[in-house]
């Protein structure tokens, strides 16, 4: 128990999506104008990471990694499928942001028009074929550990992005130099929040 | 010859295992379709007159856009200006089993749109 | 009666400005603000940017011909899924050639590599361009924005390493004897190493851009 605890908070601070590997900047600068937008696209992340990690880690353990087919028969045990990993992962993405679309769409009106129109735009997002990479990259020895990571890269990514949301409204009333304005700024502004971030790397559970 | 048959291996099995997981992944989908958004046709009647069928959870601008062509009319602009976010609309089959559904142009058109 | 179409000649000025364009004014990094997801991770040392930015040149180069060639026989639906095949199985080419040939670099890069599947630039020229395009124009249109992405790793790259290590390309620059543990005055600095810093140093590059070149400055 206390090694979930132990991954999730430190998939969190320590190994954040953002401030420690810059996954999913695309959509973190283009979205985080405004705290609104910004949590909405936080919470898809949360859900999708939370839902993909877990799904590829299945695949990836009894199907791809060196000796997973195994079980299909014992001749097939010297394989060794991980090269598929890419491809793979991507379609399970592909595949479950469009169900999961699918499926909030049927059953939570309001959730999808606030969601909505995020779900899409997920679906190519570097952060969820990294958390996946990353947890393949990780060996995690059962389910629950990947879905403690995956759930805790989601939440690491939407605490980002809601604080850089919430700085970048501050901005707008800041006098910063023309040139700056915008996407400079916001850049520096992470790399601080990333060095802030920083702290977090002595943490030991 | 042993490295070519084992290497044979690996491609056959990369590529069933392959189509397994797309075949799954692709079955599972068409079903949840199936099951999940709702089926059958929802009838647009649109400043009155005109009736479009569509199906629910396409977007109205292709069609309106295709009308638009047909018949200089300019009703896309009606539905720019009702709607909040016109580039993700749905068409949600608003009641089950679906029926006409009525888009009215609530203001003047803007000329020259 | 037929009708002679002029061709372009290979060279036009016309083509020339697609790979001069993503160089600086439409550089994909700064103005265009995509791929950066992978451009900042791996620039601590010179070596892994480099080999970085060679391999999205490959990789959109080749994806921005391969599309442009099937572009009219692609199914409009499922566009985006045979996108993500190209540009996958490109991936993962250039990965095992990595592999076999640079396999340090490739520890260090890791899950960078498969990252430039989802590397919006590579999506985003497919979709922008090469779907609309000859292949000609589609070939210097990838070369141009791989440059222009790799341009800008390789100047982070080099300031890191530079100011973070006191190397370059692992050849030391900075002369062991002014280092303060050897009696000097020098030290070097940490703060360079760290991820963060990479943004710090991509923001200072787009003040300087902007400053040179006033249109690219977003209105409030």
């Amino acid at each position: 128990m206390e090694n979930l605890i132990s991954i999730f908070v430190k998939s969190i601070f320590v190994d954040n999506m953002i401030f420690a590997y810059f996954l999913g900047m695309c959509s973190y600068l283009a979205v985080s104008k405004t705290v609104k937008t910004s949590t909405g696209l936080g919470l898809a992340v949360i859900f999708v990471l939370g839902i993909t990690v877990p799904a590829n880690y299945l695949i990836d353990k009894y199907l791809l990694s060196p000796g997973a087919l195994s079980w299909v028969s014992p001749l097939l045990g010297a394989l060794d499928l991980s090269f598929l990993s890419f491809i793979m992962f991507i379609a399970v993405i592909a595949s479950i942001v469009q169900l999961v679309e699918m499926v909030i769409e049927k059953f939570s009106p309001a959730l999808y028009n606030s969601l909505g129109i995020f779900l899409p735009l997920i679906a190519v997002n570097c952060a969820i074929l990294g958390g996946s990479l990353f947890m393949q990259e990780a060996e995690y020895t059962n389910i629950g550990e990947a879905t403690v990571f995956g759930l805790g890269s989601g939440v690491g990514w939407f605490l980002a992005i809601v604080g850089i949301a919430a700085i970048r409204e501050k901005l707008k009333y800041s006098n910063v130099p023309a040139p700056l304005r915008g996407l400079g700024i916001t850049f520096i502004v992470t790399g601080l929040m990333g060095i802030a971030f920083m702290t977090f790397m002595g943490i030991k559970l | 010859m042993i490295l070519l048959l084992s290497n044979l291996v690996v491609i056959l099995s990369a590529i069933l295992v392959f189509l397994a997981v797309v075949s799954i992944l692709v079955g599972v989908l068409l079903f949840a379709k199936k099951k999940l958004t709702p089926q059958g046709e929802v009838t647009l009647t649109i400043n009155d007159d005109k009736e479009i069928v569509v199906e629910p959870g396409s977007t109205i601008l292709q069609p309106l856009v295709t009308m638009a062509c047909f018949y200089h009319r300019p009703v896309v602009a009606a539905v720019h200006a009702e709607c909040v976010n016109a580039k993700f609309l749905r068409v949600a089959a608003l009641f089950w089993p679906p029926r006409s559904t009525s888009l009215r142009a609530v203001s003047k058109p803007k000329t020259g749109v | 009666m037929s009708v002679k179409i002029e061709s372009e000649p290979l060279f036009s000025a016309k083509n020339l400005k697609l790979i001069t364009g993503p160089i600086n004014k439409n550089n994909p990094i700064t103005v265009l603000v995509l791929g950066i997801c992978s451009a900042l991770a791996v620039t601590v040392k010179l070596e892994p940017s480099v080999v970085m930015a060679v391999s999205v040149v490959v990789v959109l180069t080749l994806a921005n011909v391969i599309t442009s060639l099937l572009r009219n026989t692609i199914p409009s639906r499922i566009r985006i899924i045979v996108q993500l095949v190209i540009i996958a199985t490109l991936v993962i080419l250039v990965d095992e050639v990595l592999k076999a040939f640079a396999y340090e670099v490739s520890k260090q890069l890791s899950v960078f590599v498969g990252l430039i599947i989802t590397n919006c630039i590579i999506m985003g020229r497919l979709e922008a361009f090469a779907l609309g395009n000859k292949p000609w124009p589609s070939v210097l249109d990838g070369l141009g924005n791989g440059i222009g992405y790799g341009l800008i790793l390789v100047i982070v790259g080099f300031f890191r390493e530079l100011l973070g290590s006191g190397t370059l390309w692992g050849y030391r620059v900075i002369p062991e004897s002014i280092y303060i543990s050897n009696g000097g005055f020098y030290e070097d600095n940490g703060l360079f190493i760290l991820p963060p810093m990479a943004l710090i140093l991509v923001g200072i590059i787009i003040w300087i851009q902007r400053a040179r070149h006033r249109e690219l400055i977003e209105e409030e």
